[in-house]
Formats: structure tokens, C-alpha cells, sequence
């Protein structure tokens, strides 16, 4: 990588902007390179005895554990339920891996089994932990508690859903406010003294893919859940892998009054900010009325609104790009951010 | 579009059209003075809004990029030679010094905290007698008093663990040698809105008249820029020179006089560099002996570092708005947010970063 | 520079005022602003109030300011609580 100034992997390697991409591409990618892999899709779509699995994995750390909304438990079901759930497919079973440092207290570890059991039941279609493992390490040597989590589910006839389809004059539709789980964990951990009322949006989303696939048919043509990045790099992200260009209208992005109150006192950007129970829907156009009533049915849906649209691309020679169309009419290109976003007083 | 933006825009190109006619100008640069206007320029369009005559150019107002080198190598000497904990501004964290950044040392362990105001640095100071406290301090008017206020606290609780580096600078003396250049061609200033809450619009007497430039103290959402534009372009129709308050609501022509007589209760001027400027006299901001004890340059001195500045650099050139930042061959090749080489790629708000981020692909 | 958002102000306890942006409440140092008063509108850098808002001027010429001045925290039930239950470390 280019940072010869530093050799060491820097905590905005992990924050899903440009070096979160370089560490994938440049040193992830050849070392384990292969034809699956290679996809770089949420969801991995493996061939299983004349059926198609999806296989995903993620590794949750949070700090602190619980927050309004949720806690690393919850985050961890819903986490990778929601990144199976992009594939298309059903998910089915899960595995969960816990990381503990050495003096957590037990009843900490008890809640957390709590809201995993809880998160499962709230997200029903019989999904089931069926494999696990437990370490535990020195004090000092951990943050509490991490935990991976790998899920499989199983892909059901019907059109396929990934970034390959989306096509010129896709509605592009969100299914409510976003930053609320950055901005969250950023209030909880009461650095900055805030008092707001906000609440993680983590949440499985498996209910939401079904209501969303079954008012779409054939209209539906690619899901991505917005989570670390925020919505802006789900957005560049399948812009590139599509070669298609988006228009995003400022104006229509669901964000709650308090969120924006705090990016605005610290000067972030919530385009940029993390979500947990955020679904970004592809569809086509003549459909994505009645997919948008059906998303606001769900519970996971009420404040869904359509913010965008996809462009085809004339010019052959130039990237896919996403343009933020501004409330005054003017546009800017979305760049992923080059690194964390950090309280600015500029 | 709202309709009274419409209204604004159209007037401005009236008068545009008018002042190009009678040969006023071929092409009218603005300098947008403060950097938060730089950002709010880029993030809402406004280029695209006015007349390609309208040239908007970014001026020295990103304290971030206009901080030299040498201080970052300094503080990170003083965390290393003497285990002090540092508290600065987020803004601070990513600006590259000789062969390291205040992020870099914190993912090596040091001790370097973001906070969102001063006061948590003294807070933590306070909670904490053991440990050594100093609060990296930086910014222009809006932030200096903030600091005034943080030191003549420390000092009537007579804390004993808690220090001052300040990169405090003041804006008329950048200003004044900026006009001095005979390089650059300002037709118009939009002035910073929240370092006029503070000092007033009495600092900016004399420039209009002496330079035939028109003064024009913005705040900062699309419309009140618009609103300022139009201001600049009714001065020089009407060839009447002046400071002119468009951010009425907080901008008084006083200023804040609290706050500002604080600057001078706990500071004297000193003579600063400034990056891609070189050194203005008087432009900086140094303790007065009564505070000498908080002052961390004084209590944790270290070797003057060998800092160089990047080769090829066009910085300078850039905050002064003879070029912009596409002139410059290092932009967006081998100088990028995530690689900045110059100062004013690193600040979010810097101009070659606001251009970067905002305007790349259109 | 600086980055500077308007506020309200919902109470005052010597040099620390209870401030309220899009529903947003925080604590901050009024030093600078002496005259303050409750219900002031007061721009906030830096968790300072650096200067008190005019808010005729303000609506007269800044469509944007409408979006603030509209109360609706929706915190005025606990408020009370808040401010007492945070006051000791921060005012003393």
C-alpha cells in the first residue's frame, strides 16, 4: 500500500473507506484470490449439490456492548442475517464464535446469549444457532466480548438478485432513516455530552427482503444492507460493480431530526455514518410503488421513501459514479470518505 | 429551487451581465476568506448557480492548512520526550508532519484525545492531577478566546498539570499580506462569518478603500452566500467600497467585545509562519509571561525538528488564489485526501480537499 | 473557519447553559455571551456560545434559521431531571 509513512494497519483500515477498499484489493485479495471470493459480495454464493448456498460471515465489535436499540448480540444476528438476505436466499443457520476477555462478568455474557435467543425468535422463518466455539483471552488482550458470526441460507428458484442486475431507470428506494446506529454508539459512549433521543436501527431485515420480494416479482433487481460506510459507500460501492451511475435526491433521504442535530454540532457527514437496519432496493420503476407500500407495512419499513435512480452510462471510458442532486438543484459527486470521520471544529 | 434563490440568482446576473458590458471585468474573482465557506461553496454547487465570469477562489481561513509543519513535528516530539497526554481538534489528527501524524502516533499507542471543546481538555485535567495535560490549540478569532477562557480558568484554580501549545493565528495580518502580493487580483471578499461574531467589522476598515475591494461579511448557508455575492456585485456597480454585514443575525459590527478583549487578556501578539504564506508579522499568538506556566512551548522545550516542507508543493499559490488546485500537477495524482502532500489537502475544508471531494467528475 | 450551529438556550446555571439544537441538548460554557438570557437564541462553536443570535434579523434575512426555531425537543418532560442530575460535575 501506499502509506509508506506507516506500516501499521490504522483504525480507518476498518472504517469502509478508501483504505478499508486498499486493504481488500491489495492485500486481501491476491493472498486469497479465487473466482468466488473475487465477487467481493456480502454473500458468498457457493454450489451445493445441485442447490446454491449463500455463506457469509462478520465479526462484531462495539463498544459499549448494550445501547439503545440493541447490543452486540442483537448486532450480530441481525448483522448477518441481513447480509444473507441480500443474496436473495433463506437463511437458515448460523454459527456463533465468542472472543471474551477474562473478567467479563457472567450475567454481561448471559444477557447477551438473551438478546441473541430474542433477536432469533424476532426474526422467526425457524433461523437456528447450530455451531459455535468459545475463547477466552488475557485481560488486556480483548474488549470485553467479540463475537464472529457465519450464516448459511439457501437460495430459492425465482430472478436473481445481485448488483450484476441492476438496470438503467431502477428506482432506488431506502427503507428509512439513516446514521441512527453510528450516531448512536458515538452518543452513548458519552464522550461529547450529548443528550438525544436516538436509538440504534439494528435489526433483522429477513421479514422485510420477503414482504419486498413478494409485492416486486421479477421487478426486484439487487439488495445491499447499508451498514459501516453508512449509505454513500453501499451506493459507490454498486455503482462501481454495476457500471451503472445513480442520481440521489438530497431532499428525499429519511434522516430523523436528532441524528442530523448531532452530525451537524460535529461536522459529520451522515451519508457516511453507519446503519444497522438499513435494506437499499433496486427495482425496477413501473413496481417500486407497490414495493415501496409493502416495505412501509413492515415494521422495519415505515419511513422507507424512494431516494434515487439509476443512469445509464454514455461515455464507455469514465466510472460509474453516484451524484448527490442538492436541495438547490446543483450536484456533487459522492467520493468515499478517505478516512474516519472525526469530530471537526473547521 | 426556492424561490427566493431564484430571485437572488437572477439579480446576480443582471448585474453580472451589466459590470461585463461596461467593461468592469472580463472575469471578477472572489475570495471566499474562511474555509467553512469553502466547504459550503462546494457542498451545495454554488459555482454551478452564478456566471462562469464569477470566479470564486479560497483564501488562508483553514487553520488546519495554513499550520506548519514544524508544529506538528514539535508536538509529537514534546508526547514522546515528556509522556504528556495531548487533547486537540479532529481537525488536527490527519495532518501529516516531517514523517508522522498525530493519528499515526495514537495508532501507536500515544496519548491523543479529540475533543469537542476546550473545556474537556481542563476537565480532564483536573479529574486527573497525575497525568499532564495539553491542549494543542488552533484556529483563528471564533477559537482563541475559547483558549483565553481555558487558561484563565487553569490559572485562577492554579492547575499544575495543565498546558497550552498554541498555533493560534489572527486574520487581518494574513489579510494585509496577502493584499500586499501584487500576484493576486481580488475583485471581492467574502468574509468569514464567525470570526467577524468576534472581532466585528471595524478589522476590515480601511481595506476596501485603500484596495478598491469590496468587503462582504457572509454567514454560511447557500442562500446568505448568494445574498453576499449580490452585495460584492452592488459595490462595485455602484463603485462604493465598504464592509458590509450580510450575517446580520450574528454578526454586530462590534463583534462580541468579551470575547475578543479576552484574546489580549491572555495573549500578545507574536510574529508566525504560515504554510504556503511564510512568516507574517504579528500574526500569531503567543502566552503573556503572567500565564508562562501553561505555556507547554516553555515547560516541555524540545529540539527544533528538521522539517521540510513537501518539494513541488503549490500550496502557497493556492491560498494566495492565483491557482487553482487542477493547476497544480501534485492534485489528485500523487497528493490526495488520503495521501495529502500539501496543507490544503488535508484539512476536509482545505481547497484542494473541498475540490477534491466535491468536484471531482463534474 | 469554524464550524458554528445556532441554539437555543433552555436554562442557565452560572457559567453553564443547557442549549437545545434540532432536538439535540447539550452543555455549554456562556462565558463570552454574559447577557445571555433563557430562551435565547445563541450560536455555539466549539461548545462555547460565541454570540447571540438576532432573531428578527435572523427571519428577515435567513430562511435557513426557520428549521431551529421551531421547538419541538419532545424532552420537556424529563428536563428537569437532566439538567440536576448532571449539574454537580460540570458546574461546580
Amino acid at each position: 500500500m501506499k502509506d509508506n509513512k506507516n506500516n501499521s494497519i490504522l483504525l480507518s483500515h476498518g472504517d469502509g473507506g478508501v483504505k478499508t477498499g486498499r486493504l481488500i484489493s491489495e492485500i486481501i485479495g491476491p493472498a486469497l484470490k479465487n473466482n468466488i471470493l473475487d465477487r467481493l459480495e456480502d454473500s458468498a454464493i457457493i454450489p451445493c449439490r445441485g442447490a446454491k448456498a449463500a455463506f457469509t460471515t462478520d465479526s462484531f465489535v462495539v463498544s459499549p456492548l448494550f445501547f439503545p436499540g440493541g447490543d452486540i448480540g442483537k448486532l450480530c444476528v441481525c448483522g448477518t442475517i441481513n447480509d444473507l438476505v441480500t443474496s436473495g436466499c433463506r437463511p437458515a443457520a448460523l454459527s456463533l464464535s465468542f472472543i471474551i476477555e477474562e473478567g467479563l462478568d457472567i450475567n454481561v455474557f448471559k444477557k447477551v446469549l438473551e438478546s441473541i435467543k430474542n433477536t432469533l425468535e424476532e426474526a422467526g422463518e425457524g433461523i437456528k444457532i447450530v455451531t459455535g466455539d468459545t475463547k477466552v483471552v488475557e485481560k488486556g488482550n480483548a474488549d470485553k466480548l467479540f463475537i464472529n458470526t457465519s450464516g448459511i441460507g439457501f437460495i430459492e428458484d425465482g430472478p436473481g438478485i445481485s448488483p450484476s442486475n441492476i438496470k438503467e431507470g431502477d428506482n432506488i428506494i431506502i427503507n428509512g432513516n439513516i446514521a441512527d446506529h453510528g450516531i448512536c454508539i458515538l452518543n452513548c459512549r458519552q464522550e461529547f455530552g450529548f443528550k438525544a433521543d436516538i436509538k440504534s436501527d439494528c435489526a433483522p431485515l429477513n421479514s422485510l427482503v420477503k414482504d419486498i420480494k413478494d409485492a416486486a416479482g421479477s421487478g426486484l433487481h439487487a439488495l445491499r444492507d447499508a451498514t459501516r460506510g453508512g449509505l454513500a459507500r453501499v451506493l459507490i460501492e454498486l455503482s462501481g460493480s454495476s457500471k451503472m451511475n445513480f442520481d440521489i435526491y438530497q431532499d428525499k433521504i429519511p434522516i430523523q431530526r436528532q441524528t442530523r442535530g448531532i452530525c451537524e454540532f460535529l461536522g459529520m457527514d451522515p451519508l457516511y455514518i453507519a446503519n444497522e437496519g438499513k435494506m437499499v432496493v433496486f427495482a425496477e420503476e413501473k413496481n417500486s410503488i407497490r414495493i415501496l407500500d409493502a416495505m412501509k407495512k413492515n415494521r422495519y419499513g415505515k419511513h422507507s421513501a424512494i431516494i434515487g435512480r439509476v443512469k445509464g452510462i454514455k461515455d464507455k471510458n469514465r466510472n460509474a459514479s453516484v451524484t448527490l442532486i442538492t436541495e438547490l438543484g446543483t450536484k456533487r459527486v459522492l467520493d468515499l470518505h478517505y478516512s474516519e470521520q472525526l469530530p471537526r471544529i473547521c | 429551487m426556492k424561490k427566493q434563490v431564484e430571485s437572488i440568482l437572477e439579480e446576480i446576473k443582471d448585474l453580472n451581465k451589466n459590470l461585463v458590458f461596461k467593461k468592469k471585468y472580463k472575469t471578477l474573482k472572489i475570495m471566499e476568506v474562511c474555509g467553512t465557506h469553502t466547504m459550503a461553496i462546494a457542498k451545495h454547487g454554488i459555482r454551478q448557480l452564478i456566471p462562469a465570469s464569477i470566479d470564486l477562489i479560497s483564501g488562508p481561513g483553514c487553520p488546519v492548512c495554513v499550520t506548519p509543519i514544524r508544529e506538528i513535528d514539535k508536538i509529537i516530539e514534546i508526547i514522546k520526550k515528556y509522556d504528556a497526554t495531548v487533547f486537540t481538534f479532529g481537525d488536527m489528527m490527519r495532518v501529516p508532519g516531517t514523517n508522522s501524524s498525530l493519528l499515526a502516533e495514537k495508532a501507536r499507542g500515544k496519548k491523543i484525545k479529540i475533543c469537542y471543546s476546550p473545556t474537556d481538555a481542563l476537565d480532564f485535567a483536573e479529574s486527573n492531577p497525575d497525568k499532564k495535560i495539553i491542549f494543542l490549540a488552533i484556529g483563528f478569532e471564533t477559537t482563541i478566546p475559547l483558549t483565553a477562557v481555558i487558561v484563565k480558568r487553569a490559572f485562577e484554580k492554579k492547575l499544575n498539570n495543565f498546558f497550552v501549545y498554541s498555533t493560534h493565528k489572527t486574520l487581518p495580518q494574513a489579510l494585509n499580506a496577502l493584499l500586499s502580493d501584487s500576484c493576486i487580483n481580488i475583485g471581492g471578499f467574502l468574509m468569514p462569518g464567525h470570526v467577524s461574531a468576534i472581532t466585528g467589522s471595524s478589522m476590515y476598515e480601511g481595506i476596501p478603500q485603500k484596495y478598491g475591494i469590496a468587503c462582504v461579511i457572509s454567514g454560511f448557508e447557500p442562500e446568505n452566500i448568494l445574498l453576499s455575492i449580490h452585495a460584492i456585485l452592488r459595490q462595485i456597480t455602484g463603485n462604493d467600497f465598504r464592509v458590509e454585514i450580510m450575517y446580520k443575525s450574528v454578526v454586530r459590527p462590534e463583534g462580541n467585545p468579551v470575547a475578543f478583549s479576552l484574546i489580549f487578556d491572555v495573549f500578545e501578539p507574536a510574529d508566525s509562519e504560515w504554510r504556503g504564506l511564510g512568516l507574517i508579522l504579528g500574526s500569531g499568538l503567543e502566552l503573556k509571561k503572567k500565564f508562562e506556566g501553561f505555556d507547554a512551548k516553555k515547560i516541555f522545550p524540545v529540539a527544533n525538528p528538521v522539517s521540510c516542507e513537501p518539494p513541488g508543493c503549490r500550496c502557497g499559490d493556492v491560498i494566495k488564489g492565483i491557482i487553482k488546485p487542477f493547476d497544480c500537477k501534485k492534485f489528485g495524482k500523487s497528493c490526495t485526501p488520503e495521501n495529502p502532500v500539501g496543507a490544503c489537502m488535508v484539512s476536509s475544508e482545505g481547497t484542494c480537499a473541498a475540490y477534491f471531494k466535491y468536484m471531482a467528475g463534474i | 473557519m469554524c464550524l458554528a450551529i445556532p441554539a437555543v438556550v433552555k436554562k442557565i446555571n452560572r457559567n453553564i447553559a443547557e442549549i437545545e439544537s434540532l432536538g439535540v441538548l447539550k452543555k455549554i460554557d456562556i462565558s463570552l455571551v454574559p447577557d445571555v438570557r433563557k430562551g435565547d437564541y445563541v450560536i455555539v462553536h466549539a461548545g462555547f456560545a460565541i454570540q447571540v443570535i438576532d432573531k428578527e434579523e435572523a427571519l428577515i434575512t435567513e430562511d435557513y434559521w426557520k428549521q431551529y426555531f421551531t421547538d419541538e425537543a419532545g424532552f420537556e418532560d424529563n428536563e428537569e431531571e437532566y439538567f440536576e442530575a448532571g449539574d454537580n460535575e460540570d458546574v461546580q
